[in-house]
């Protein structure tokens, strides 16, 4: 029998920034969403797990306004992206799979068009760029072209894009790719520095990410959650039960594949 | 820091302001490529040369000599400038960047175009010592300069709604770039004498091909500004099939993104 998803505990959570409920996509005769629901509160960061093709970027797209579902309803910080999609976008940070920066632009005049189309400007946009390229260390390649950038500073580039006017909703797809050991410490002491106040969700492969950034793991299988839970609640289902963090995650995976 | 507060324009670029922050990171990333410059600069010699090919060798100051060959010469490099607008965000995958920022497609659409007109006004003000030439050497008409330029700058911002169109449907700048500039030439074409007569003869009762020349095809009323007769029909043709092209772009866009 399939074990039922975790899904009480956090379901009746009060004023989430970020809620997705019933999501559906269709692409082709290919079932992508089926039903995809949950929620992200004001300090909360969640990591969203799956295997290739499981939905995580799907899911992603959908909530960052960049793709419409087929139904299902997404409310972000109060608003919905289906009634005032441009009002809903001004408050998500996004960084997609693919950084999606503009090749032949410098790094610093790319960070500077970002933070304008964010409504930035004068003083406050040049006091906003300077601290996200202090506290990316991007100083190095603050002249260079996108194209010129090595694929860690190319990844720093794009999050600092997505954080240049420092939205409440935080939307991370395979943030920590490319990264070397040293960058993926920095980001994680980033995530734990920007995680008061806002809703973070980024979906990753790698559940050691999961267990040292996140405080609760969303994980999706074929389009369905499957598992959706506060870490320290399966930190102590798995101490009790004498296993691991990832043998749950691939017994609800199989248990679904099962099913 | 907290998150942005609520409201209706905070947090983004609303209305112009946005389109214009498109339109210069779209001109300055065509400038700062290859293509534009180049496209540019042989585009401008191109345009000039049978001007100067009759000021020099017959002796003639005559603008008509510029703008008579000036639509074809269009129709060659401004589907060289549209190719880009969408196609290499389509390709590069950053049609996505521009779907999370938070523009309307009515700003993204005209910004793009914007950026296009932009290289077209430079590459027509670069012309202007023509006009110079013809005042001092020959015999100049003001309503025949004016309306020249008009119906270059119309025509030319028609070219480039048209192309954004197109490479708003393609991820392949050849591909958008052929498109382009054989859908111009048929445009162009249909208000050529000899199609429209060819046309008309399918159906002499209903006359398609007069049609196709007088509301479909931009030739006639090009060749009317630059004849000096400024009509609101020019006007309208113009106005409402690169209004058309650039709502199909928006449309484009519309596709699976919101």
């Amino acid at each position: 029998m399939q074990p039922p998803p975790f899904t009480g505990i956090l379901a009746d959570m009060p004023n989430p920034l970020l809620r997705a409920h019933g999501l559906h996509k269709r692409y082709g005769a290919k079932l992508a969403l089926a039903g995809v629901s949950f929620d992200v509160a004001p300090g909360e960061v969640v990591g969203f797990l799956g295997a290739n093709g499981a939905g995580k970027t799907t899911t992603l797209r959908i909530l960052a306004g960049t793709l419409a579902a087929d139904g299902g309803e997404v409310e972000i910080d109060g608003i919905d992206p289906g009634r005032s999609p441009l009002a809903a976008r001004a408050r998500v940070g996004y960084l997609p799979e693919h950084d999606g920066l503009f090749e032949g632009m410098q790094v610093e005049d790319l960070l500077r068009f970002h933070g304008a189309s964010r409504g930035l400007a004068g003083q406050a946009l040049a006091t906003r760029v300077a601290e996200l390229v202090a506290r990316l260390d991007l100083r190095a390649v603050l002249a260079a072209r996108v194209h010129e950038c090595s694929l860690g500073y190319r990844r720093r580039v794009a999050l600092a894009a997505a954080l240049v006017n420092d939205p409440a909703v935080l939307l991370f797809d395979e943030p920590t790719h490319g990264l070397d050991p040293l960058q993926i410490r920095a980001f994680r002491a980033l995530l734990r520095d920007l995680s008061p106040g806002r809703a973070i969700l980024f979906s990753t492969h790698v559940l050691q990410e999961v267990e040292a950034s996140c405080n609760r793991v969303v994980l999706i299988d074929e389009g369905r959650i499957v598992l959706d839970a506060p870490l320290a609640v399966l930190q102590a289902q798995a101490k009790a039960a004498g296993s691991s963090i990832e043998d749950l995650v691939v017994e609800r995976t199989l248990a679904r594949a099962r099913a | 820091m907290k998150g942005a507060a609520k409201g209706g324009d905070i947090g983004r670029a609303a209305g112009w302001s946005g389109a214009l922050l498109v339109a210069r990171r779209e001109w300055r990333a065509a400038l700062d490529g290859n293509v534009a410059p180049a496209v540019l600069v042989v585009a401008l010699f191109a345009s000039i040369a049978p001007f100067v090919h009759g000021f020099f060798l017959s002796g003639r100051a005559e603008l008509s000599s510029f703008f008579a060959p000036l639509p074809w010469l269009m129709a060659a490099w401004l589907p060289a400038v549209s190719m880009r607008l969408w196609s290499e965000d389509l390709r590069a995958r950053t049609v996505e960047t521009w779907r999370a920022l938070p523009y309307s497609r009515a700003q993204l659409v005209l910004g793009k175009w914007l950026s296009g007109a932009w290289l077209l006004a430079l590459q027509l003000l670069l012309t202007t010592p023509l006009v110079g030439l013809v005042a001092v050497h020959g015999d100049l008409h003001a309503t025949q300069v004016l309306g020249g330029y008009a119906g270059a700058l119309l025509l030319g911002a028609w070219m480039l709604a048209l192309g954004a169109w197109i490479s708003s449907t393609t991820a392949d700048q050849t591909t958008a770039y052929v498109q382009t500039a054989l859908l111009v030439a048929v445009f162009m074409t249909l208000g050529e004498p000899r199609a429209w007569t060819i046309l008309d003869g399918f159906a002499p009762e209903l006359l398609p091909g007069t049609f196709a020349a007088r509301h479909l095809s931009p030739r006639l009323a090009y060749e009317a500004l630059v004849g000096g007769l400024f009509g609101l029909d020019a006007l309208v043709l113009f106005v409402g099939q690169a209004a058309l092209w650039l709502w199909l772009n928006a449309r484009a866009l519309a596709r699976d993104g919101r």
